[in-house]
């Protein structure tokens, strides 16, 4: 039974994606994988993590149906291989279950069929029965095939009638190519079905506890120094950090009117310095609170200087994030600003979760876990945003300058609102000129879809 | 020509499954406990099988996704698999093994 599920599973594998480009193929696969899932891990269903994921899994498919970007396959993939990976420990961290997931998806046959060699080995008559099974198939497919394919040949040339309705069938559709696809999708589907585990990675993942224990190394003196260290180095990069703040809050005051030229390089050249500097800031603060100088009873000034240096980092953040924000509305949204505003984002939990784990004594372990945590939540949120067709929105709206070239260049998302903005009057000819050829490439694209591929636009257009 | 091109298939496919012998039996080399199978696989080969995969996928789209370049790590990853299942079925080799022991074997305690 179960191997005819997996069999069904690996011809509507080929089905959906021999010869097609990614839309609803990818959501309806998702939907296959979590039935098989669901099929061979029903107990783990019961759990709500578990049930979360997979949620995350499906949504991440749909995405792809409604947006059609890199960034829903990414999400896609990572969704894939963190439910799998959950599925195979559920207690584990998101990276192991990255790894384990994986590891199931390329190697899960395999690691079960190695697995139980040395079982194998023990009783022989399993082998000879295995061999006595291959046999008896290869018996009961090949020879009537033979026979069967024999007798159509010698009957095709006595009846016309049977010569033509022996031709009408049509198996063009399959091919070499779809049946190694299938093949793929077989050996995918079995892999998965009953996920496995990278066991030391999640042996030590398990083990290995968020909370931070004093060491044998324990010693006042040496931590007297290191505290001394500490104070002064946080209190001096306070100072610089105020500093700074104050010199960045009067160039903001005095540039009312913007100057784009000098706005684009301070936020080109500043940026990337200021996000280094908060990288390095989390680094010091994880150097210094590495170990017992966490449980040294004299360590508050330390810790109240650098709870002032994370917050003070909050506020450059915050400052970086008003330049962009600055930037975006006179200049337009561009995938690079985005980013900044994600990697913004991203500084912005680090520094929380710094603050926490110096605060509740946690280990790095804890850090790198609930910030791998917060990545995968931001990559799914991310991906169920249309971004094409949303900075084309905000340029085309919002913006005080736009960029039409960017646009253009955008992918085929926003074609459909570049194409309903022809009639606003805001576009030269060039520009109406380019959207309609790009408008026309994307609805014969669209029409000439199988349902495969379809994507939420073949909807749009259908009702236009 | 045809001879040429089996010639080169064959030439190729024979260095590309010594060389997946080579990293295979290399893993069991540098291991502390060859003569543990159990223990090599469970250690070293996800590690392995993961580069692996890694690896034929880049070369596959550095490639740009051509069929050749498909079939051929495809290829490599299945041999790299029936390699690994190769050495785990086949006894450990030591000079002890051919020493038949002198006292009798205690029965495997459970």
């Amino acid at each position: 039974m179960k191997k005819l599920i997996l069999f069904i599973a690996a011809l509507l594998f080929s089905t959906f994606f021999y010869n097609q480009s990614l839309g609803l193929n990818l959501f309806l696969f998702s939907i296959l994988t979590v039935i098989i899932l669901l099929i061979n891990n029903k107990s783990h269903f019961k759990n709500r993590k578990t049930l979360a994921y997979a949620a995350v899994y499906l949504a991440t498919g749909l995405t792809m149906f409604f947006n059609s970007s890199s960034l829903s396959i990414i999400a896609n993939l990572v969704a894939f291989f963190t439910l799998i990976g959950h599925l195979s420990e559920t207690k584990s961290s998101i990276y192991v279950n990255w790894l384990n997931g994986l590891y199931t998806t390329i190697a899960g046959f395999f690691h079960r069929n190695f697995a139980n060699i040395s079982v194998k080995k023990e009783t022989n008559n399993t082998s000879i029965k295995t061999k006595i099974h291959y046999r008896y198939w290869a018996k009961i497919i090949i020879i009537p095939t033979v026979i069967l394919v024999t007798f159509i040949a010698l009957y095709k040339n006595g009846n016309p009638v049977f010569s033509n309705l022996i031709e009408q069938i049509d198996f063009e559709f399959i091919n070499v190519q779809w049946l190694l696809l299938a093949g793929v999708g077989y050996y995918l589907f079995n892999n998965i079905y009953a996920p496995i585990e990278v066991e030391p990675a999640t042996e030590y993942d398990l083990k290995t506890s968020n909370t931070l224990s004093k060491t044998a190394s324990f010693s006042i003196p040496k931590l007297q120094q290191e505290n001394q260290l500490g104070v002064i180095l946080i209190a001096l990069l306070n100072a610089l950090i105020i500093l700074y703040l104050i010199t960045d809050l009067a160039f903001l005051a005095s540039n009312n009117e913007i100057k784009a030229s000098l706005y684009s390089a301070q936020v080109h050249n500043g940026i990337n310095a200021l996000i280094a500097s908060i990288v390095i800031a989390i680094l010091i603060l994880l150097y210094v609170f590495r170990g017992n100088l966490n449980f040294y009873d004299q360590n508050s000034t330390l810790k109240r200087l650098a709870f002032t240096w994370i917050l003070l980092n909050l506020l450059l953040v915050g400052s970086i994030v008003f330049k962009n924000s600055e930037y975006i509305y006179y200049f337009g949204l561009t995938y690079k600003r985005i980013g900044v505003m994600v990697y913004l984002l991203l500084a912005g939990i680090g520094l929380i979760t710094t603050l926490l784990k110096i605060s509740t004594v946690k280990n790095n372990w804890f850090l790198f876990r609930v910030n791998t945590q917060a990545a995968f939540v931001i990559l799914i949120v991310a991906s169920t945003i249309n971004w094409d067709y949303q900075i084309t929105k905000f340029n085309l709206n919002h913006a005080q300058s736009m960029d039409f070239g960017y646009l253009y260049n955008l992918s085929d998302n926003n074609t459909l609102l570049l194409n309903a903005q022809i009639d606003s009057g805001t576009l030269d000819e060039q520009a109406i000129r380019l959207i309609k050829t790009k408008y026309n490439k994307y609805v014969y694209q669209l029409k000439t879809h199988n349902w495969q591929e379809f994507q939420y636009d073949n909807f749009k257009i259908k009702k236009k | 020509m045809a001879a040429l091109i089996i010639f080169t298939a064959l030439l190729v496919g024979s260095i590309s499954v010594l060389v997946v012998r080579l990293s295979v039996s290399l893993i069991f080399w540098i291991s502390k406990t060859p003569e543990n199978k159990a223990l090599v696989f469970k250690r070293y080969f996800p590690y392995y099988i993961i580069g692996l995969f890694t690896l034929c996928i880049t070369l596959i789209v550095i490639a740009q996704n051509s069929l050749l370049a498909t079939y051929y790590f495809c290829f490599i990853f299945i041999t790299a698999l029936l390699v690994w299942r190769y050495e785990l079925r086949k006894p450990f080799k030591t000079i002890e093994n051919n020493i038949t022991p002198k006292t009798p074997q205690h029965p495997e305690t459970p």
